[in-house]
């Protein structure tokens, strides 16, 4: 230590140091400035959005900062002029090195230029959905709805495609509706054209859209769409479905779920069924013999093949005792 | 019954005593008010039925009566001695009417339509004093306005007989009326489908027979361009209709503004 420090002693004299000195008064006032410039941009540009605001201070405070360092740099005799000689060499060099950095940073500026995404904006990138919190030089920052902070490189940015929630101010929602095949087709139109029309959210114009999307498995599907106000749409989405399910309760139409009737088909063996409750057993509707095997038939849970929870329980008490081959 | 109640006037100043419980009813809207030493207690609901009729004005209230879906605001504000003033205001946005039916109005012809929109309440402590509360009175449809979703504007929506004559306007306290004088300088006759009336630019007038009013509207549609001018007229416009102002237009504009195509302004 003492070697080295008697070595600069030896080398700097008094006018380098007082160059040095001069270069770091530079270099702190640059700070300071570019700060205090940042801010006066940031309130100079109240009126324009977030983006251009935070584009402008950093611009502005940058350009700042250069010119203090450059004349820091001067001050502590580095020369430019053999800079520029080798910036050449240097330009190819620095290319190799940081190649996936200048492709962030021209990115970063497309992406600027581009005003595709804003600060602000809810987007989904990849799956990945957030609002900007900021477009920097090589990346664009994220906070998702779990509060998480996602970092995506700007060139991910421009080569994957990128869902703006924000851009425009109206947006559909579209509520696929399965109803019974036994209703009256007419009367569930009207009535999911009529909820769409009562709810104050869901716009007039465009109009609400009602498409038949055939017959499924168990319903005969039905897609509502319905436009709302950009900050109305979760709302819309939420109050239609529990308009849709209050008002199909009150017109009596059955929302299905999907149903499966269980079939052995007449070449297999019949299939087992128990009932050991006796109270269901001996009284009731449901005191008819067990169907053993064979035909389909409407009568789906209740029968015992697969129910409610007096199903249930009834299966815990046979299981003590019930001898499927016994039943055939 | 009061006179301010037969005439539907709710608008006013209404002294409140500290802790006590107060109700209003204007037409679908309800709303109740407890002032107290250091805050202001407001309910508010909508029935939703934008036809629903009657006023009542500042009855003593029970908090037991208040609905469970009433909406509730707090105000933190030290007053002495409690005033409420109620306001109507214009919508706060504008409004694209669509008749039940149609109306075409032919080649050269000059059309006075009569139309009804819901006013906002607004309820401050004291003349002057701080905005405690401004709300739809009926709670409209929203809709979009303009010749695709990208461009356009948000509006709200209202359907209406588009009446001709005003003796048939039925008189709501918390409804409007709007004198729209549609003319049509071209060669063809067009049927009127739907128009935008630029409801927040307008003011309001009371008149102590016929209720609220806006400012007229005159839309003007031309031959040479194809444009439509619409230009706001000060006062109902309807000869004999005695009214005092009584709210200002919620955005200023000028006196005459045109648009950039007549299907814009009237939807055709």
């Amino acid at each position: 230590m003492g070697w080295l420090v008697s070595t600069l002693h030896l080398h700097v004299s008094a006018a380098q140091a007082a160059a040095f000195a001069r270069a770091g008064v530079y270099v702190v006032l640059g700070v300071a400035l570019a700060r205090l410039t940042a801010v006066a941009v940031t309130r100079a540009t109240r009126h324009m959005s977030a983006q251009e605001r935070v584009l402008l201070r950093r611009l502005a405070s940058y350009a700042v900062l250069g010119l203090f360092l450059a004349s820091a740099l001067r001050e502590a005799g580095f020369r430019f002029d053999v800079l520029l000689g080798a910036a050449g060499i240097l330009t190819v060099a620095v290319g190799f090195a940081s190649q996936t950095s200048a492709s962030n940073m021209i990115s970063g500026l497309f992406l600027m230029l581009e005003r595709s995404i804003a600060i602000g904006d809810v987007i989904n990138v990849a799956g990945t959905v957030g609002e900007v919190l900021s477009v920097d030089l090589l990346s664009t920052r994220l906070r998702t709805f779990d509060n998480l902070m996602v970092r995506i490189p700007n060139q991910t940015m421009v080569t994957t495609q990128i869902t703006n929630y924000n851009r425009l101010p109206i947006r559909r929602f579209d509520l696929q509706v399965g109803v019974a095949y036994k209703e009256d087709l007419a009367k569930v139109e009207r009535a999911l054209l009529d909820i769409a029309d009562r709810n104050p959210l869901c716009l007039e114009d465009p109009a609400p859209l009602l498409i038949s999307m055939g017959f499924g498995a168990s319903s005969i599907n039905y897609q509502l769409s319905v436009w709302a106000k950009r900050e109305n749409w979760l709302e819309l989405r939420n109050r239609i479905t529990r308009e849709v399910k209050a008002g199909f309760d009150e017109l009596g139409i059955e929302l299905p779920f999907p149903h499966v009737e269980l079939y052995t088909g007449p070449v297999t063996e019949p299939f087992p069924v128990q009932l050991v409750n006796p109270a269901v057993a001996s009284g009731g509707s449901l005191a008819s013999p067990p169907r053993v095997g064979g035909a389909p038939s409407g009568e789906g849970p209740d029968t015992g093949v697969d129910g409610g929870p007096a199903d249930r329980s009834a299966r815990t008490a046979g299981d003590q005792t019930a001898d499927p081959e016994a039943e055939r | 019954m009061s006179d301010a109640v037969r005439a539907g006037r709710w608008w006013g100043e209404t002294p409140l005593t500290a802790g006590g419980l107060r109700a209003w009813r204007i037409g679908p809207y309800r709303l109740w008010v407890r002032a107290t030493a250091r805050e202001w207690r407001l309910w508010s609901f909508a029935s939703g039925d934008a036809m629903e009729d009657g006023v009542t004005l500042a009855i003593e209230a029970d908090e037991a009566e208040l609905p469970a879906n009433a909406g509730v605001t707090r105000v933190g504000l030290a007053v002495d001695a409690p005033v409420l003033v109620l306001k109507p205001a214009p919508a706060d946005r504008d409004v694209v009417v669509r008749p039940d039916i149609p109306v075409v109005v032919p080649s050269g012809v000059r059309l006075d339509l009569y139309l009804t929109t819901a006013v906002w309440v607004i309820a401050t402590a004291g003349t002057g004093g701080p905005t405690l509360l401004d709300q739809p009175s009926h709670r409209l449809s929203d809709t979009w306005f303009g010749p695709n979703t990208l461009e356009g504007e948000l509006a709200y929506a209202i359907r209406t007989a588009a009446r001709l004559e005003l003796e048939e306007i039925p008189h709501r306290p918390h409804r409007a009326i709007t004198k729209v004088t549609v003319v049509n300088g071209t060669r063809d006759a067009f049927p009127l489908e739907k128009l935008k009336v630029p409801v927040a630019a307008l003011a309001l007038y009371a008149s102590p027979e016929t209720g609220l009013w806006t400012d007229h509207v005159t839309l003007e549609r031309r031959q040479a361009t194809d444009e439509a001018e619409a230009s706001v007229g000060s006062g109902p416009g309807v000869p004999g209709v005695r009214a005092e102002r009584v709210a200002e237009p919620r955005v200023t504009t000028t006196p005459r503004f045109s648009l950039n195509a007549f299907g814009r302004l009237l939807g055709v």
